[in-house]
């Protein structure tokens, strides 16, 4: 949605980013609800496709089940369903849920953040609002290193696959085949980041380069991008105090 | 050698060059070679005779040992950004790193200061020129060898820079992107340098060649010159480009 490219990333980083923190900040039961339904409403006005949301939510949620299996089973409080040696507890049960609420709400404005903030200006943008530019190219360049380490990795396992590995056995036949695959991944991931650094400054990134050096920078926010960010703040300021209150 | 027009100032500019990687004997050992607005070279040599090197020392990736490189007059400083020089990298995925191809060919134009509408309509003809449009939200890692290919093309070709420095731009396409490529190369206004192993590539869109062996430039010239001297040619390892062969006899099977 045009609202969300227009809202300049020097406002859009800070203003979500507190809201998640406010989110994350929420204990009481009665306001979780918000949570979700805020959440909600920046994912639709956001237009990012909802496969995106739950191909990038797949992997939190394994871990919450996880946690939320344990907080119900081993928590303190009032057994409400028995089956064998399986005591489910009310207070894990809340616990639980509440947690997953308030996971899945900060993680969806965090997917919301990313993906509707074009990487193109972003270092500059984040660099003019102070945070060392090592930081951020180090962030920036990190996510491309991920995905260099995770698609190396594929292949390889593929390939050793293919020359007859069979996955499995004692720890020291696990190690002599991972620690050195860890090596070459790390090895070949740092090379290819930095042939993708050069091709970067290749572009100008980093650079202080404009065709027109009498082209002001555009410090200018939208009245939508203004009106976004004074929302977002809003929100975040209520629901600190809601919770200051209502305890 | 080619001689050069002295009143015409040239594009690239490179005096006694020498580079070595440390420990190692020179890789490129007085490299002198100029090239005026406009030209399309090719650079051949044999695997190690240090192309992607002199092209990354143009670039100022790498700092040469002695000697000089400029482009279009300005001499080239290690590190330093320079909008004149676009590089085209031998892989396609050293250069596409953003979510989608319209932010990756996005990113050099805004670097030099253009807004994002700006930057979208150049990227839109670009991509409706070589009839990709519908590439445009895709993620780049999601492409054909082909279409990464000239995306990365695109995104450097975009910048308008004034020397493009191609390196091995033709591996690992199929013939239809290959066509597609020599057709975009040859229609090209830009100064260009092309290392490549495909001769026959090189000859369609290259009108000089150079070859470079041994740390040297062992032949400079028109490319049907060099690449036609079958003893220049096979005494630097490589066999005279097909279609120079002079077709006697029929022996090609109907």
């Amino acid at each position: 949605m045009k609202v969300f490219e227009n809202w300049d990333t020097t406002l859009k980083i800070p203003s979500l980013f507190l809201l998640m923190m406010s989110m994350a900040f929420i204990r009481d039961q009665h306001l979780m609800f918000l949570l979700p339904c805020a959440a909600a409403v920046l994912f639709i006005a956001s237009g990012v496709r909802l496969e995106l949301l739950l191909s990038r939510l797949r992997a939190p949620v394994f871990f919450l089940l996880a946690v939320s299996t344990f907080l119900i089973l081993f928590s303190e409080g009032e057994i409400f369903y028995k089956a064998g040696p399986f005591a489910l507890k009310s207070k894990g049960f809340i616990l639980a849920m509440n947690t997953c609420t308030r996971v899945l709400s900060v993680i969806t404005i965090g997917i919301v953040m990313v993906n509707t903030t074009p990487l193109s200006g972003l270092s500059v943008k984040l660099k003019r609002m102070l945070i060392p530019s090592i930081l951020v190219d180090i962030g920036i360049m990190t996510g491309r290193y991920i995905m260099v380490i995770g698609e190396d990795y594929r292949k390889m396992k593929n390939a050793r696959k293919l020359r007859g590995y069979v996955p499995g056995g004692s720890i020291s036949k696990r190690f002599r085949v991972i620690v050195p695959a860890a090596a070459t991944l790390l090895i070949r991931g740092f090379q290819q980041s930095e042939m993708v650094f050069h091709a970067m400054h290749m572009r100008g990134y980093g650079s202080d380069f404009t065709r027109n050096k009498n082209r002001s920078v555009d410090n200018g926010f939208s009245a939508s991008g203004m009106i976004m960010f004074l929302l977002t703040v809003t929100l975040s300021v209520i629901l600190v105090i809601l919770e200051i209150t209502i305890d | 050698m080619i001689n050069s027009n002295p009143l015409e100032s040239t594009h690239i500019s490179i005096k006694n060059l020498t580079f070595l990687y440390p420990g190692q004997p020179p890789l490129l050992e007085g490299i002198n070679l100029e090239i005026m607005p406009g030209e399309k070279v090719g650079v051949i040599g044999p695997n190690g005779s240090g192309k992607t090197t002199l092209f990354l020392l143009l670039a100022g990736i790498l700092t040469p040992d002695s000697g000089s490189l400029s482009v279009l007059n300005s001499s080239v400083k290690t590190g330093s950004f320079n909008s004149n020089l676009g590089f085209v990298f031998q892989n396609p995925d050293d250069q596409l790193f953003c979510p989608t191809v319209r932010d990756d060919m996005a990113f050099g134009l805004i670097n030099l200061g253009y807004s994002r509408g700006e930057a979208d309509s150049i990227i839109n003809r670009y991509l409706a020129e070589i009839d990709m449009l519908d590439l445009a939200e895709r993620p780049p890692h999601n492409l054909s060898g082909g279409e990464k290919r000239m995306i990365s093309i695109g995104g450097v070709m975009i910048m308008n820079p004034a020397v493009v420095v191609l390196d091995e731009p033709e591996s690992s396409l199929d013939s239809r992107a290959r066509r597609q490529l020599i057709e975009f190369l040859i229609d090209s206004k830009e100064t260009l340098l092309v290392a490549s192993h495909d001769l026959e590539f090189l000859l369609e869109t290259c009108s000089r060649t150079v070859l470079l062996n041994n740390g040297v430039i062992c032949a400079d010239g028109a490319s049907r010159t060099v690449m036609g001297d079958e003893s220049l040619m096979n005494s630097h390892g490589f066999e005279k480009p097909h279609s120079l062969v002079p077709h006697v006899e029929q022996h090609h099977k109907l």
